[in-house]
């Protein structure tokens, strides 16, 4: 039994050729029926009351305003379709529009405004200076920094073995799906992961409620007791042991299996008035606004995805650039992408040979490729298809794009005394033009028999089908183009530069690891200051200095990667990290003859000034390297 | 004998533990578990918590042969071992055997004595014999050494090599109790409670003991608790503040506690509680902490509680 899509094809095909065979100038006089395909509508209207598309069946629904201008002015058409759309018709849009921030411009539009535009590209020239300086002195740090790193990571032992069991994380999923999980393994007679589930979906149900904190390293005591201090609720803890024990006895009884996950399902039933509580302050996914382009919202085309994967024998909403099609495409959809011409070009040679395009919408390139003068003619007509009750996608207030009037070309839907929708033969191939492609999203396909038009709209050979719309080529393909596609390039750039300017002034050595760990030395803080006590009871600072100093030089000397045997090329590579305000205070040769005083403070003794100096440059030195007293 | 029996005595011995020890349930619990395992037990405290009742309550209610012996800087091997003595009666060498030929031994303070004296009891603990002028004598079955240790006097005290820490199951810490429990604890002296004429009834005798510690070796471990296991223990080996970590007899000595505690609930299986419980007990004294880590205030308490933190636990975790 051939498919209706099927027989409107070769109806369309025999209808082409003795039209080819007709005069090209005599204008079509008659429309192509199109049959009701009930299958498709079925499918539709049970994938629309599966409560994935939210718009339909959600009483607490609520649109995006430009949903809600183009829909609820024809809410009794709609309704039909969808009852939840008339609910949200009547609840506040999630966006209002803002008329005063244009009113309002910001103060770097002012900025702008102010500097004007010899000023603008001076700063514009200075910005990118400094970020090319910048770059460059990023990147010398940065290698230094993975030397360093790539030695630490030589010398440090291996860590253990991660672990050899699989884990479950109940933290992201929801306790129903879970249960679900936990019910299919049951049924499929692996009780004992059934119950892995079933002990997952009891804890990230007590986690959603607020009950437990999930945590790697905790056991079932942990949570109990935890359970216990909380509220003093036993019930919950005991079946978490009571699961617990079952995961790891030696052998599992199913029966036993599915009497915990109905206790589970019981308890978590319990918890969900929690739940509701947090609905009603916003909290839970129903509350949650959907993006406008969402494929399950009003405007989004996930039903016709649906539908169409079952006609075709693949199926692909194309992401990337259209650089060559699949063997075997025998539809592509476009739906106004925004295609460049290379693109343009790979199509036209599709149609060429046999393809069948289907292009709904007003495109750029759609015309200069295919030598078409589709034209851009509003309507506010119904939609009129023979054979079948269809509704326009839009209403009386906005125009419907119809389509100017081609010879030799089959129509298939009219607006008004426009086409809407009409076969246009090219090459081995043809092209389907529709005049708006919002008929293919799912607000459209909810209403009347519109399903059984889209559906003849794409029909054609079994095979592959692409689809391709403003998606296409959104995806970056390196993460200098992501970075760019999502406008935070230039904040970037601006941190980029200040740390830049930063890192220069204060000659800090900058990506120089730091001690991984601040602990708490007060032990031995408080043993050196005793010593330190003592030798300043004593009068001996010279004494304190030098034990000071060996540890101080030893730790620039590891800092710094010189050796500490050779003091001046110590001081001058200290010297050197350091920024250029140091420098002037504290030359290379003077912390030469500071090291070798504070070395040798001992034996040498001395003013007591200049011993203290000695100390306060060092410990400068030991603060800039990070290495905190 | 059956898990769920064990279940019932093992209540019962700590029931009555518990009813002299006043505010030391934890303590009790170590202690049978390392002794239902058939491992020594090092106790540490200050003095004057109960380290010795414990002992002595353990040896009433158990109904084993005790013996104790006081460590002393003066004591020889030959005290803890016994030796041959010369008769002159009957013209030859007759053995007399020293306090470690008894059931429960109670070394107390074993850290008093040299390492000479330790050492013979060490070997005792380990192979459970003693060999005296080359001729090996057996030790009673069961034999299991209650060792205490002060842990605030440095003076005149030679502390345990890490080395011979390993031979002892669990390290149990016992701290001050809590105001109630001091309370209750001077109410039963009022009451006419007097810790050196204990009236303790047995609950079990030497055979069931041995029956007993039989028991755990039934209680079946999964592939999953034993990664487990060897994960915590793996971890002390490359922790950062651990300069030496446990070794494979540590991992051992929690495979055996662990079985002995699930057994205790009742279970002829093991969960991760049963690990992560007495995880600490078994590792604190078979790890040596960093110098910089003791420096800074770490103990190897703090130091396994990090570890058992970072270690995901098996089955449905984080």
């Amino acid at each position: 039994m051939m498919r209706r899509p099927t027989i409107l094809w070769l109806a369309l095909l025999a209808w082409l050729l003795a039209s080819t065979l007709a005069s090209a100038d005599e204008p079509p006089d008659s429309q192509l029926r199109v049959e009701p395909d009930p299958s498709a509508q079925a499918e539709a209207l049970a994938r629309l009351g599966s409560g994935r598309y939210r718009f339909c069946t959600d009483e607490a629904y609520r649109l995006w305003q430009e949903d809600k201008d183009r829909l609820c002015g024809r809410s009794k058409n709609v309704a039909a379709g969808c009852a939840g759309l008339s609910a949200a018709c009547a609840r506040p849009a999630w966006d209002e529009k803002i008329d005063e921030q244009e009113a309002s411009p910001s103060w770097l539009t002012k900025l702008a405004a102010l500097l004007g535009a010899e000023g603008g590209a001076l700063v514009h020239a200075l910005f990118w200076l400094l970020l090319a300086g910048g770059a460059v002195y990023l990147l010398v740090r940065l290698v230094r920094v993975l030397r360093v790193s790539q030695v630490a990571e030589e010398k440090a032992p291996k860590s253990p073995a991660p672990a050899a069991v699989e884990e479950l994380d109940p933290g992201d999923q929801a306790p129903g799906a879970l249960l679900e999980r936990a019910t299919h393994h049951l049924d499929s007679g692996d009780a004992r992961r059934a119950l892995h589930f079933v002990y997952a979906a009891l804890l990230a149900g007590l986690s959603r409620a607020g009950k437990v904190r999930l945590h790697k390293a905790s056991t079932t005591g942990d949570y109990r007791r935890a359970l216990r201090r909380a509220e003093g609720d036993q019930s919950a803890g005991s079946l978490l042991w009571e699961l617990d024990l079952s995961r790891f006895r030696q052998a599992v009884d199913s029966d036993g299996a599915r009497d915990l996950l109905l206790r589970v399902r019981e308890l978590l039933t319990r918890l969900s008035p929690l739940l509701l509580l947090l609905t009603l302050l916003g909290c839970s996914e129903m509350a949650r606004p959907e993006g406008p382009l969402e494929p399950t919202a009003p405007r989004g085309f996930g039903l016709f995805e649906e539908l169409a994967k079952r006609q075709a024998t693949s199926f692909n909403k194309r992401l990337r650039r259209v650089t060559e099609l699949p063997e075997g495409t025998s539809a592509v959809v476009l739906l106004a992408p925004h295609l460049r011409d290379l693109e343009w070009e790979i199509l036209q040679r599709y149609v060429t040979n046999g393809g069948h395009l289907i292009a709904a919408g007003h495109m750029e390139g759609l015309d200069t490729t295919f030598g078409l003068d589709t034209g851009d003619v509003a309507c506010t007509g119904p939609l009129g298809v023979v054979g079948l009750e269809t509704i326009a996608p839009d209403t009386p207030t906005t125009s419907l794009h119809a389509l100017g009037a081609q010879a030799s070309d089959a129509i298939l839907a009219s607006c008004g005394q426009v086409d809407f929708a009409r076969v246009h033969v090219y090459g081995d191939g043809r092209i389907t033009l529709v005049g708006d492609e919002r008929i293919f999203d799912n607000t459209s396909l909810s209403l009347a028999q519109n399903v059984s038009f889209v559906m003849a709209l794409v029909a054609g050979e079994p095979g592959h089908m692409e689809f391709i719309g403003p998606w296409t080529g959104t995806g970056a393909v390196h993460p200098l183009e992501s970075i760019a596609r999502s406008s935070v390039g230039p904040w970037l750039l601006h941190l980029l530069a200040v740390l830049t300017l930063l890192a220069w002034s204060r000659g800090r050595r900058f990506g120089t690891p730091q001690v991984q760990e601040l602990t708490k030395r007060r032990s031995l803080v408080l043993h050196a200051r005793a010593l330190a006590g003592h030798y300043r009871q004593q009068g001996d600072v010279g004494a304190a200095l030098a034990r000071y100093a060996a540890w101080a030089v030893a730790l620039l000397g590891r800092r710094s990667g010189s050796s500490t045997r050779d003091l001046r090329a110590l001081s001058l590579a200290l010297v050197e990290g350091r920024g250029h305000k140091q420098r002037e205070r504290v030359t290379a040769e003077e912390l030469h003859q500071i090291l070798l005083r504070a070395r040798a403070g001992a034996e040498l003794g001395g003013d007591k000034a200049k011993l203290m100096r000695a100390y306060r440059v060092l410990r400068g030195m030991v603060d800039e390297v990070g290495g905190k007293n | 004998m059956q898990v769920r029996d064990y279940r019932e005595l093992h209540e019962r011995l700590l029931t009555r533990i518990s009813s002299v020890l006043l505010g030391q349930e934890e303590v009790a619990l170590s202690a049978l578990a390392a002794l239902l395992s058939g491992g020594h037990i090092l106790i540490e405290g200050v003095p004057g918590l109960g380290k010795t009742l414990l002992v002595r309550v353990l040896s009433k209610v158990l109904g084993c042969e005790f013996r104790r012996i006081q460590f002393t800087p003066d004591l020889m091997p030959s005290d803890v071992t016994g030796g041959n003595v010369w008769s002159a009666q009957r013209g030859s060498f007759d053995f007399h055997p020293g306090p470690v030929f008894a059931e429960l031994l109670l070394a107390d303070e074993i850290n008093r004595a040299p390492a000479k004296t330790q050492s013979a009891l060490l070997e005792a603990m380990q192979e459970r014999s003693v060999t005296i002028d080359g001729t090996s004598r057996p030790l009673p079955k069961p034999f299991l050494v209650l060792a205490t240790q002060n842990p605030i006097e440095s003076q005149g005290t030679y502390p345990l090599p890490e080395a011979q820490l390993d031979r002892f199951l669990l390290k149990v810490n016992v701290s001050y109790p809590t105001l109630d429990v001091e309370k209750a604890l001077l109410a039963a002296c009022a009451g006419g409670f007097d810790s050196e004429r204990l009236a303790v009834e047995a609950v079990i005798d030497r055979a069931t003991l041995l029956e007993m510690q039989a028991v755990p070796e039934t209680v079946e471990v999964s592939a999953a608790i034993i990664d487990y296991i060897a994960r915590i223990v793996a971890a002390t080996r490359s922790h950062r503040s651990i300069e030496v970590g446990a070794s494979p007899r540590a991992s051992i000595g929690l495979f055996r506690v662990a079985r002995a505690s699930a057994a205790a609930d009742g279970r002829t299986f093991v969960v991760p509680d049963d690990v992560k419980g007495f995880a600490r007990a078994v590792l604190r004294h078979r790890v040596v902490l960093h110098p910089d880590s003791g420096i800074e205030g770490l103990t190897a308490d703090d130091v396994i509680a990090s570890i058992l933190a970072e270690t995901s636990v098996p089955g449905a975790a984080h």
